[in-house]
Protein backbone atom coordinates (compact mmCIF):
# COMPACT_ATOMS: atom_id res chain seq x y z
CA UNK A 1 0.00 0.00 0.00
CA UNK A 2 2.98 2.77 1.01
CA UNK A 3 4.78 1.54 -1.69
CA UNK A 4 1.91 1.90 -4.14
CA UNK A 5 0.65 5.17 -2.78
CA UNK A 6 4.75 6.17 -2.97
CA UNK A 7 4.58 5.46 -6.96
CA UNK A 8 1.71 7.33 -7.54
CA UNK A 9 2.51 9.92 -5.83
CA UNK A 10 6.02 10.62 -7.78
CA UNK A 11 4.99 8.96 -11.40
CA UNK A 12 5.23 12.13 -12.82
CA UNK A 13 8.74 11.72 -12.84
CA UNK A 14 8.84 8.86 -14.52
CA UNK A 15 6.11 10.02 -17.16
CA UNK A 16 8.70 12.62 -17.69
CA UNK A 17 11.90 10.86 -17.54
CA UNK A 18 10.63 7.80 -19.64
CA UNK A 19 7.80 9.04 -22.33
CA UNK A 20 10.81 10.46 -24.13
CA UNK A 21 11.74 7.50 -25.02
CA UNK A 22 8.35 5.25 -25.43
CA UNK A 23 6.29 7.65 -27.12
CA UNK A 24 8.49 8.19 -30.33
CA UNK A 25 8.14 4.26 -30.61
CA UNK A 26 4.55 4.12 -29.99
CA UNK A 27 4.12 6.66 -32.33
CA UNK A 28 6.17 5.01 -35.34
CA UNK A 29 5.77 1.07 -34.39
CA UNK A 30 1.98 1.74 -33.61
CA UNK A 31 0.72 2.04 -37.73
CA UNK A 32 0.08 -1.86 -37.54
CA UNK A 33 -1.99 -1.48 -34.32
CA UNK A 34 -2.33 -1.05 -30.59
CA UNK A 35 -1.06 -4.67 -29.82
CA UNK A 36 2.29 -3.76 -31.21
CA UNK A 37 2.83 -0.71 -29.47
CA UNK A 38 1.11 -2.46 -25.92
CA UNK A 39 3.86 -5.24 -26.43
CA UNK A 40 6.53 -2.69 -26.80
CA UNK A 41 5.44 -0.75 -23.78
CA UNK A 42 5.24 -4.51 -22.27
CA UNK A 43 9.15 -5.07 -23.10
CA UNK A 44 10.15 -1.63 -21.80
CA UNK A 45 8.12 -2.05 -18.63
CA UNK A 46 10.02 -5.61 -17.99
CA UNK A 47 13.64 -3.35 -18.94
CA UNK A 48 13.28 -1.16 -16.32
CA UNK A 49 11.82 -3.84 -13.76
CA UNK A 50 14.76 -5.77 -14.28
CA UNK A 51 16.87 -2.36 -14.04
CA UNK A 52 15.09 -1.84 -10.61
CA UNK A 53 15.79 -4.81 -9.79
CA UNK A 54 19.32 -4.61 -9.85
CA UNK A 55 19.24 -1.40 -8.24
CA UNK A 56 17.02 -2.31 -5.12
CA UNK A 57 19.58 -5.50 -4.56
CA UNK A 58 22.54 -2.86 -4.76
CA UNK A 59 21.03 0.26 -2.54
CA UNK A 60 19.75 -3.10 0.00
CA UNK A 61 23.36 -4.42 -0.14
CA UNK A 62 25.23 -1.13 0.16
CA UNK A 63 22.51 0.82 1.74
CA UNK A 64 20.45 4.14 0.50
CA UNK A 65 23.29 6.25 -0.40
CA UNK A 66 23.85 5.13 -3.88
CA UNK A 67 22.94 7.91 -5.36
CA UNK A 68 25.38 9.85 -4.14
CA UNK A 69 27.92 7.37 -4.66
CA UNK A 70 30.53 8.19 -7.63
CA UNK A 71 30.52 5.10 -9.09
CA UNK A 72 26.79 4.76 -9.17
CA UNK A 73 26.33 8.30 -10.79
CA UNK A 74 29.22 7.43 -13.33
CA UNK A 75 27.27 4.05 -14.57
CA UNK A 76 23.90 6.11 -14.10
CA UNK A 77 25.21 8.68 -16.68
CA UNK A 78 27.03 5.78 -19.20
CA UNK A 79 23.66 4.36 -19.18
CA UNK A 80 22.44 7.67 -20.02
CA UNK A 81 24.82 7.64 -22.89
CA UNK A 82 24.01 4.72 -23.96
CA UNK A 83 21.17 5.27 -24.52
CA UNK A 84 20.98 8.53 -26.20
CA UNK A 85 23.16 6.36 -28.99
CA UNK A 86 20.20 3.67 -28.82
CA UNK A 87 17.66 6.37 -30.07
CA UNK A 88 19.98 8.18 -32.09
CA UNK A 89 20.44 4.90 -34.22
CA UNK A 90 17.09 4.30 -34.07
CA UNK A 91 16.19 7.61 -35.20
CA UNK A 92 18.95 7.29 -37.83
CA UNK A 93 17.35 3.88 -39.35
CA UNK A 94 13.83 5.20 -39.27
CA UNK A 95 14.97 8.64 -40.99
CA UNK A 96 16.95 7.66 -43.47
CA UNK A 97 15.90 4.22 -44.60
CA UNK A 98 17.82 4.29 -47.78
CA UNK A 99 21.21 4.71 -46.25
CA UNK A 100 23.62 1.65 -46.30
CA UNK A 101 24.23 1.08 -43.16
CA UNK A 102 20.56 2.05 -41.67
CA UNK A 103 18.59 -0.54 -44.36
CA UNK A 104 21.39 -3.07 -43.20
CA UNK A 105 20.25 -2.49 -39.57
CA UNK A 106 16.85 -2.46 -40.76
CA UNK A 107 16.90 -5.36 -42.37
CA UNK A 108 18.54 -7.68 -39.74
CA UNK A 109 15.76 -6.01 -36.85
CA UNK A 110 18.97 -5.03 -35.14
CA UNK A 111 16.20 -3.07 -33.02
CA UNK A 112 13.55 -5.28 -32.34
CA UNK A 113 14.41 -5.24 -28.79
CA UNK A 114 14.55 -1.87 -28.55
CA UNK A 115 11.86 -1.25 -25.61
CA UNK A 116 13.43 -3.66 -24.01
CA UNK A 117 16.96 -2.42 -23.96
CA UNK A 118 15.88 1.50 -23.11
CA UNK A 119 13.76 0.66 -20.84
CA UNK A 120 16.55 -1.09 -19.09
CA UNK A 121 18.75 1.59 -19.95
CA UNK A 122 16.21 3.85 -18.78
CA UNK A 123 15.80 2.66 -15.50
CA UNK A 124 19.16 1.82 -14.27
CA UNK A 125 19.06 6.01 -13.74
CA UNK A 126 18.64 6.39 -10.29
CA UNK A 127 15.86 9.05 -9.38
CA UNK A 128 14.37 10.87 -6.29
CA UNK A 129 11.22 8.76 -6.30
CA UNK A 130 13.52 6.02 -6.60
CA UNK A 131 15.64 6.92 -3.68
CA UNK A 132 12.33 7.56 -1.63
CA UNK A 133 11.55 3.97 -2.20
CA UNK A 134 14.79 2.14 -1.55
CA UNK A 135 14.91 4.37 1.78
CA UNK A 136 11.07 2.80 2.46
CA UNK A 137 12.46 -0.95 1.63
CA UNK A 138 15.33 -0.71 4.12
CA UNK A 139 12.81 0.23 6.91
CA UNK A 140 10.96 -2.49 6.24
CA UNK A 141 10.72 -5.44 8.77
CA UNK A 142 11.83 -8.46 6.19
CA UNK A 143 13.01 -8.72 3.11
CA UNK A 144 9.41 -10.30 2.20
CA UNK A 145 7.61 -7.05 2.73
CA UNK A 146 10.82 -5.00 1.36
CA UNK A 147 9.93 -6.87 -1.85
CA UNK A 148 6.36 -6.36 -1.82
CA UNK A 149 6.85 -2.44 -1.17
CA UNK A 150 9.47 -2.12 -4.31
CA UNK A 151 6.75 -3.97 -6.77
CA UNK A 152 3.98 -2.03 -5.56
CA UNK A 153 5.98 0.96 -5.86
CA UNK A 154 6.65 0.37 -9.32
CA UNK A 155 2.77 -1.14 -9.98
CA UNK A 156 2.48 2.39 -8.82
CA UNK A 157 5.02 4.49 -11.39
CA UNK A 158 3.05 1.80 -14.11
CA UNK A 159 -0.12 3.76 -13.82
CA UNK A 160 1.32 6.82 -16.20
CA UNK A 161 2.96 4.59 -18.78
CA UNK A 162 -0.36 2.40 -19.19
CA UNK A 163 -2.47 5.05 -21.46
CA UNK A 164 0.69 5.35 -23.77
CA UNK A 165 -0.19 2.26 -26.65
CA UNK A 166 -3.43 4.29 -26.89
CA UNK A 167 -1.83 7.14 -28.45
CA UNK A 168 -0.57 4.36 -31.59
CA UNK A 169 -3.23 5.10 -33.86
CA UNK A 170 -2.30 8.44 -34.25
CA UNK A 171 0.83 6.84 -36.36
CA UNK A 172 -1.89 6.76 -39.38
CA UNK A 173 -1.58 10.53 -39.52
CA UNK A 174 1.78 11.06 -41.60
CA UNK A 175 2.69 13.93 -40.01
CA UNK A 176 2.89 12.83 -36.86
CA UNK A 177 3.98 9.32 -37.30
CA UNK A 178 7.20 11.67 -39.14
CA UNK A 179 7.15 14.17 -36.05
CA UNK A 180 7.47 11.08 -33.86
CA UNK A 181 10.71 9.62 -36.16
CA UNK A 182 12.37 12.66 -35.76
CA UNK A 183 11.75 12.75 -31.72
CA UNK A 184 13.73 10.06 -31.87
CA UNK A 185 16.97 12.46 -32.47
CA UNK A 186 16.02 15.17 -30.22
CA UNK A 187 15.25 12.92 -27.26
CA UNK A 188 18.63 11.20 -28.22
CA UNK A 189 19.90 14.34 -27.68
CA UNK A 190 18.41 15.57 -24.54
CA UNK A 191 19.80 11.98 -22.67
CA UNK A 192 23.42 12.65 -24.22
CA UNK A 193 23.25 16.50 -22.52
CA UNK A 194 22.09 14.45 -19.69
CA UNK A 195 24.57 11.42 -19.22
CA UNK A 196 27.54 14.25 -20.19
CA UNK A 197 26.13 16.05 -17.48
CA UNK A 198 26.09 13.64 -14.84
CA UNK A 199 29.42 12.48 -15.94
CA UNK A 200 31.45 15.62 -15.50
CA UNK A 201 29.48 16.83 -12.35
CA UNK B 1 11.86 42.74 -67.00
CA UNK B 2 12.56 39.82 -66.23
CA UNK B 3 13.46 39.71 -62.98
CA UNK B 4 10.64 42.34 -61.72
CA UNK B 5 9.19 39.48 -59.33
CA UNK B 6 12.04 39.08 -57.53
CA UNK B 7 12.73 42.88 -57.05
CA UNK B 8 9.34 44.11 -55.79
CA UNK B 9 9.50 41.35 -53.56
CA UNK B 10 13.24 42.21 -52.10
CA UNK B 11 11.54 45.72 -52.08
CA UNK B 12 8.40 44.26 -49.52
CA UNK B 13 10.82 42.16 -47.87
CA UNK B 14 13.20 45.31 -46.56
CA UNK B 15 10.10 47.68 -46.25
CA UNK B 16 8.96 44.94 -44.18
CA UNK B 17 12.35 44.86 -42.47
CA UNK B 18 12.76 47.93 -41.27
CA UNK B 19 9.49 48.96 -40.23
CA UNK B 20 9.15 45.59 -38.14
CA UNK B 21 12.56 46.27 -36.53
CA UNK B 22 12.64 50.32 -36.12
CA UNK B 23 8.90 50.62 -37.39
CA UNK B 24 8.30 51.41 -33.13
CA UNK B 25 10.27 54.66 -33.62
CA UNK B 26 7.55 56.07 -35.08
CA UNK B 27 4.97 55.76 -32.05
CA UNK B 28 5.68 57.48 -28.55
CA UNK B 29 3.86 54.62 -27.00
CA UNK B 30 2.07 51.43 -27.67
CA UNK B 31 -1.41 51.67 -29.18
CA UNK B 32 -4.85 50.20 -27.77
CA UNK B 33 -6.42 48.06 -29.52
CA UNK B 34 -9.99 47.98 -27.91
CA UNK B 35 -10.80 44.97 -30.19
CA UNK B 36 -7.74 42.83 -29.17
CA UNK B 37 -7.84 42.64 -25.25
CA UNK B 38 -4.04 41.52 -24.16
CA UNK B 39 -4.28 38.48 -22.19
CA UNK B 40 -1.70 39.10 -19.02
CA UNK B 41 -0.35 35.94 -16.65
CA UNK B 42 -2.16 36.41 -13.26
CA UNK B 43 -1.06 35.26 -10.20
CA UNK B 44 -2.29 31.64 -10.07
CA UNK B 45 -0.59 30.84 -13.43
CA UNK B 46 2.87 29.44 -14.29
CA UNK B 47 5.49 31.85 -14.03
CA UNK B 48 8.87 32.45 -15.58
CA UNK B 49 12.16 33.89 -14.42
CA UNK B 50 13.33 34.12 -18.08
CA UNK B 51 12.56 37.62 -18.64
CA UNK B 52 14.77 38.56 -16.01
CA UNK B 53 17.43 40.59 -16.79
CA UNK B 54 20.49 38.43 -18.29
CA UNK B 55 18.24 35.41 -18.51
CA UNK B 56 17.91 33.33 -21.81
CA UNK B 57 14.43 35.15 -22.91
CA UNK B 58 15.41 38.74 -21.73
CA UNK B 59 16.07 41.43 -24.39
CA UNK B 60 13.97 44.31 -23.77
CA UNK B 61 11.69 45.40 -20.82
CA UNK B 62 9.29 47.89 -23.58
CA UNK B 63 5.82 46.88 -24.10
CA UNK B 64 4.91 46.24 -27.99
CA UNK B 65 3.26 49.25 -29.71
CA UNK B 66 0.78 46.71 -31.49
CA UNK B 67 -0.54 44.20 -28.71
CA UNK B 68 -0.36 41.48 -31.38
CA UNK B 69 1.11 38.77 -33.33
CA UNK B 70 1.69 38.07 -36.65
CA UNK B 71 2.15 34.95 -38.71
CA UNK B 72 5.92 35.46 -39.46
CA UNK B 73 8.48 36.00 -37.53
CA UNK B 74 8.42 39.47 -36.02
CA UNK B 75 9.43 38.93 -32.45
CA UNK B 76 9.28 39.88 -29.19
CA UNK B 77 13.25 39.99 -29.11
CA UNK B 78 13.16 43.04 -31.01
CA UNK B 79 15.20 45.33 -29.13
CA UNK B 80 14.09 48.17 -30.58
CA UNK B 81 10.31 48.04 -29.73
CA UNK B 82 9.11 45.27 -30.39
CA UNK B 83 6.45 46.89 -33.01
CA UNK B 84 4.18 43.62 -32.87
CA UNK B 85 4.16 41.47 -29.63
CA UNK B 86 5.75 37.79 -31.25
CA UNK B 87 5.15 36.21 -33.87
CA UNK B 88 1.82 33.46 -33.59
CA UNK B 89 4.07 30.46 -32.57
CA UNK B 90 5.37 32.60 -29.52
CA UNK B 91 1.93 34.04 -28.77
CA UNK B 92 -0.08 30.15 -28.68
CA UNK B 93 3.15 28.78 -26.66
CA UNK B 94 2.60 31.57 -23.86
CA UNK B 95 -1.21 31.39 -23.92
CA UNK B 96 -1.37 27.82 -23.70
CA UNK B 97 0.80 27.65 -20.74
CA UNK B 98 -0.97 30.64 -19.20
CA UNK B 99 -4.51 29.01 -19.68
CA UNK B 100 -5.52 32.22 -21.12
CA UNK B 101 -9.00 32.53 -21.33
CA UNK B 102 -10.89 31.79 -24.73
CA UNK B 103 -12.27 35.18 -24.08
CA UNK B 104 -9.17 37.07 -24.57
CA UNK B 105 -7.94 34.59 -26.89
CA UNK B 106 -10.72 34.16 -29.76
CA UNK B 107 -10.41 37.76 -31.24
CA UNK B 108 -6.48 36.75 -31.08
CA UNK B 109 -7.06 33.50 -32.82
CA UNK B 110 -9.09 34.99 -35.59
CA UNK B 111 -6.83 37.66 -36.47
CA UNK B 112 -4.19 34.67 -36.90
CA UNK B 113 -6.78 32.71 -39.20
CA UNK B 114 -7.62 35.73 -41.36
CA UNK B 115 -3.69 37.03 -41.58
CA UNK B 116 -2.91 33.23 -42.51
CA UNK B 117 -5.81 32.51 -44.66
CA UNK B 118 -5.34 35.53 -46.86
CA UNK B 119 -1.24 35.46 -47.69
CA UNK B 120 -0.19 32.00 -46.13
CA UNK B 121 3.25 31.67 -47.16
CA UNK B 122 3.68 35.03 -48.67
CA UNK B 123 4.34 35.73 -44.67
CA UNK B 124 7.65 33.69 -45.10
CA UNK B 125 8.58 34.91 -48.49
CA UNK B 126 7.90 38.46 -48.96
CA UNK B 127 7.81 39.62 -44.96
CA UNK B 128 9.82 37.27 -42.84
CA UNK B 129 13.02 39.10 -41.30
CA UNK B 130 14.96 35.97 -40.90
CA UNK B 131 14.05 34.78 -44.59
CA UNK B 132 15.35 37.93 -45.78
CA UNK B 133 18.57 37.69 -43.97
CA UNK B 134 18.75 33.99 -45.82
CA UNK B 135 18.36 35.96 -49.11
CA UNK B 136 21.55 38.04 -48.27
CA UNK B 137 23.55 34.85 -47.38
CA UNK B 138 22.21 33.36 -50.08
CA UNK B 139 23.62 36.40 -52.30
CA UNK B 140 26.73 36.52 -50.80
CA UNK B 141 27.43 32.77 -51.80
CA UNK B 142 26.66 33.84 -55.55
CA UNK B 143 29.09 37.04 -54.86
CA UNK B 144 32.07 34.73 -53.70
CA UNK B 145 30.49 32.96 -56.63
CA UNK B 146 30.39 29.55 -54.63
CA UNK B 147 28.22 26.70 -55.27
CA UNK B 148 25.09 25.91 -53.53
CA UNK B 149 25.22 22.65 -51.21
CA UNK B 150 22.97 20.15 -52.82
CA UNK B 151 19.98 18.91 -50.08
CA UNK B 152 18.70 15.16 -51.61
CA UNK B 153 15.31 14.68 -50.97
CA UNK B 154 15.78 12.28 -48.47
CA UNK B 155 17.02 15.33 -46.36
CA UNK B 156 14.10 17.55 -47.22
CA UNK B 157 11.71 14.54 -46.14
CA UNK B 158 13.96 15.01 -42.85
CA UNK B 159 13.50 18.74 -42.47
CA UNK B 160 10.17 18.84 -43.59
CA UNK B 161 9.36 16.23 -40.42
CA UNK B 162 11.61 18.27 -38.02
CA UNK B 163 9.60 21.29 -38.44
CA UNK B 164 6.42 19.42 -38.14
CA UNK B 165 8.21 17.76 -34.79
CA UNK B 166 8.83 21.44 -33.51
CA UNK B 167 5.29 22.85 -34.35
CA UNK B 168 3.78 19.83 -32.03
CA UNK B 169 6.96 19.66 -29.55
CA UNK B 170 6.64 23.22 -28.73
CA UNK B 171 2.57 23.72 -28.30
CA UNK B 172 2.78 20.16 -26.31
CA UNK B 173 5.43 21.12 -23.82
CA UNK B 174 3.65 24.63 -23.46
CA UNK B 175 0.50 22.63 -22.59
CA UNK B 176 2.43 20.31 -20.26
CA UNK B 177 4.18 22.99 -18.41
CA UNK B 178 1.01 24.77 -17.17
CA UNK B 179 0.23 21.29 -15.29
CA UNK B 180 1.63 21.99 -11.83
CA UNK B 181 2.24 18.58 -10.86
CA UNK B 182 4.82 18.79 -13.95
CA UNK B 183 6.84 21.94 -12.55
CA UNK B 184 9.25 19.52 -10.78
CA UNK B 185 12.80 20.92 -10.78
CA UNK B 186 11.63 23.85 -12.23
CA UNK B 187 10.90 22.17 -15.26
CA UNK B 188 7.99 24.87 -16.37
CA UNK B 189 10.50 27.37 -16.02
CA UNK B 190 12.80 25.81 -17.99
CA UNK B 191 11.02 25.09 -20.55
CA UNK B 192 8.96 28.08 -20.76
CA UNK B 193 8.79 29.43 -24.51
CA UNK B 194 10.52 26.38 -25.50
CA UNK B 195 10.55 27.63 -28.99
CA UNK B 196 11.61 30.65 -28.93
CA UNK B 197 14.67 29.31 -26.59
CA UNK B 198 15.80 27.40 -29.56
CA UNK B 199 14.84 29.56 -32.87
CA UNK B 200 17.90 31.54 -33.93
CA UNK B 201 15.97 34.74 -33.94
CA UNK B 202 16.02 35.22 -30.79
CA UNK B 203 19.79 35.42 -30.52
CA UNK B 204 19.85 37.44 -33.78
CA UNK B 205 17.14 40.17 -33.81
CA UNK B 206 18.57 42.12 -30.61
CA UNK B 207 21.80 42.66 -32.48
CA UNK B 208 19.95 45.06 -34.83
CA UNK B 209 19.16 47.37 -31.62
CA UNK B 210 22.71 47.07 -30.46
CA UNK B 211 21.42 44.54 -27.75
CA UNK B 212 23.67 41.83 -26.81
CA UNK B 213 21.31 38.47 -26.35
CA UNK B 214 21.72 35.94 -23.23
CA UNK B 215 23.79 32.98 -25.43
CA UNK B 216 23.88 30.38 -22.61
CA UNK B 217 22.42 29.73 -19.58
CA UNK B 218 24.12 26.73 -17.96
CA UNK B 219 21.85 26.80 -14.71
CA UNK B 220 20.41 23.16 -15.21
CA UNK B 221 20.03 19.77 -17.58
CA UNK B 222 17.23 21.35 -19.20
CA UNK B 223 18.87 24.68 -20.20
CA UNK B 224 21.97 23.27 -20.53
CA UNK B 225 19.81 21.27 -23.43
CA UNK B 226 18.07 24.06 -24.55
CA UNK B 227 21.73 26.50 -25.19
CA UNK B 228 22.97 23.38 -27.13
CA UNK B 229 19.95 23.12 -29.05
CA UNK B 230 19.96 27.04 -29.74
CA UNK B 231 23.51 27.36 -31.02
CA UNK B 232 22.88 24.01 -33.25
CA UNK B 233 19.98 25.80 -34.53
CA UNK B 234 21.93 29.34 -35.12
CA UNK B 235 24.60 26.91 -36.90
CA UNK B 236 22.15 25.25 -39.26
CA UNK B 237 20.45 29.27 -39.72
CA UNK B 238 24.02 29.74 -40.69
CA UNK B 239 24.64 27.40 -42.91
CA UNK B 240 21.62 28.81 -45.47
CA UNK B 241 25.13 30.71 -46.98
CA UNK B 242 25.40 27.27 -48.48
CA UNK B 243 21.99 25.95 -49.24
CA UNK B 244 19.13 28.30 -49.88
CA UNK B 245 16.66 29.01 -47.24
CA UNK B 246 17.27 26.14 -45.02
CA UNK B 247 16.44 27.70 -41.77
CA UNK B 248 12.70 27.90 -43.64
CA UNK B 249 12.71 24.35 -44.13
CA UNK B 250 12.74 23.39 -40.35
CA UNK B 251 10.76 26.70 -39.33
CA UNK B 252 7.87 25.31 -37.01
CA UNK B 253 6.13 28.93 -37.79
CA UNK B 254 6.11 28.00 -41.38
CA UNK B 255 4.82 25.03 -40.72
CA UNK B 256 2.05 26.20 -38.99
CA UNK B 257 1.34 28.77 -41.54
CA UNK B 258 1.97 26.47 -44.30
CA UNK B 259 -1.67 24.47 -43.19
CA UNK B 260 -3.33 27.45 -45.28
CA UNK B 261 -1.36 26.96 -48.32
CA UNK B 262 -3.42 24.51 -49.38
CA UNK B 263 -7.42 26.03 -48.95
CA UNK B 264 -6.04 29.17 -48.73
CA UNK B 265 -6.53 32.65 -50.52
CA UNK B 266 -2.86 32.43 -52.15
CA UNK B 267 -2.68 29.73 -54.58
CA UNK B 268 -0.03 28.68 -57.37
CA UNK B 269 -1.68 27.53 -60.66
CA UNK B 270 -0.30 25.63 -62.97
CA UNK B 271 -1.55 25.22 -67.05
CA UNK B 272 -0.36 21.76 -67.98
CA UNK B 273 -0.92 22.26 -71.48
CA UNK B 274 1.74 25.08 -71.72
CA UNK B 275 4.49 23.25 -69.56
CA UNK B 276 7.61 21.92 -71.74
CA UNK B 277 8.38 20.55 -68.63
CA UNK B 278 12.26 22.23 -68.62
CA UNK B 279 12.32 21.93 -65.24
CA UNK B 280 13.31 26.10 -64.55
CA UNK B 281 10.79 25.70 -61.87
CA UNK B 282 12.32 23.37 -60.14
CA UNK B 283 16.06 24.59 -59.89
CA UNK B 284 15.63 27.98 -59.49
CA UNK B 285 13.23 27.26 -56.41
CA UNK B 286 14.87 27.92 -53.18
CA UNK B 287 13.44 25.66 -50.96
CA UNK B 288 13.75 22.58 -53.86
CA UNK B 289 10.01 21.73 -54.66
CA UNK B 290 9.37 19.81 -57.32
CA UNK B 291 5.90 19.45 -57.56
CA UNK B 292 5.14 22.38 -59.83
CA UNK B 293 7.74 20.87 -62.01
CA UNK B 294 6.23 16.69 -61.61
CA UNK B 295 2.40 17.94 -61.85
CA UNK B 296 0.77 16.66 -65.00
CA UNK B 297 -2.74 16.99 -64.40
CA UNK B 298 -2.56 19.07 -61.43
CA UNK B 299 -3.94 22.33 -61.73
CA UNK B 300 -3.40 24.00 -58.20
CA UNK B 301 0.67 23.36 -57.17
CA UNK B 302 0.90 24.91 -54.10
CA UNK B 303 3.27 23.14 -52.11
CA UNK B 304 2.69 23.30 -48.00
CA UNK B 305 6.43 23.83 -47.93
CA UNK B 306 6.33 26.80 -50.75
CA UNK B 307 7.39 30.16 -49.10
CA UNK B 308 5.40 32.05 -52.09
CA UNK B 309 8.55 33.85 -53.14
CA UNK B 310 7.45 33.08 -56.68
CA UNK B 311 10.27 32.56 -58.28
CA UNK B 312 9.41 29.47 -60.61
CA UNK B 313 6.60 32.26 -61.84
CA UNK B 314 9.35 34.50 -62.83
CA UNK B 315 11.48 31.59 -64.40
CA UNK B 316 8.96 30.06 -65.94
CA UNK B 317 9.71 30.91 -69.66
CA UNK B 318 6.18 29.70 -71.27
CA UNK B 319 3.52 32.14 -71.18
CA UNK B 320 0.41 31.57 -68.94
CA UNK B 321 1.80 28.46 -68.05
CA UNK B 322 2.31 29.14 -64.36
CA UNK B 323 -0.28 31.81 -62.22
CA UNK B 324 -0.18 33.05 -58.73
CA UNK B 325 -3.26 34.25 -57.42
CA UNK B 326 -4.88 35.92 -54.36
CA UNK B 327 -8.43 35.26 -53.69
CA UNK B 328 -8.78 34.10 -57.54
CA UNK B 329 -7.19 37.53 -58.82
CA UNK B 330 -4.07 36.64 -60.55
CA UNK B 331 -1.33 38.47 -58.90
CA UNK B 332 1.65 37.21 -61.56
CA UNK B 333 1.94 34.73 -64.32
CA UNK B 334 4.83 33.73 -66.41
Amino acid sequence: MEGGALGLSTGVYCLASCVPVMLPYVLTAGETGVRVAARGLGQFVAGRFLAYAVLASLALSFGPAIQSNPAAQKVAAVALLALAALMAVQGLVRNFPEVKVCAYLERHGAFRRYPLLAGTLAGLNVCPPLMLCFAAMLNSPNPGAAASLGVSFFAGTLVFLLPLPVFAPLAKRQGLRGAAEVAFLFCGLWYLVNGLVLLTR
Amino acid sequence: MKHKITLIRRIVQWAAFLFLFYGALLWPKPVEIGMLPAPKPDKSQPKTSKYADNRILWVSSKAAIFDFSLPTLTCRFMSIGPLFLSCSLHWFSENITWLTSLRIVLPHLLLFFVLAFVLARFWCGWVCPLGAMQDVLNWIRKVLRLNPLIVSDGWNGFFAKTRQFLLYMSLVVSALIAIPAFGFEGANDALFLIYCQLCPARLIYPLFGGVKPCYYDFTNSITIFMTVLGWLFLAFFLVSLAVPRLWCRICAIGALVSYFNRGGLARLEKNSQKCTFCGACRRCCPVDISLVYQARDQRVVTDPKCVLCLRCVQECPEKDCLEAKLAGQTIAKS
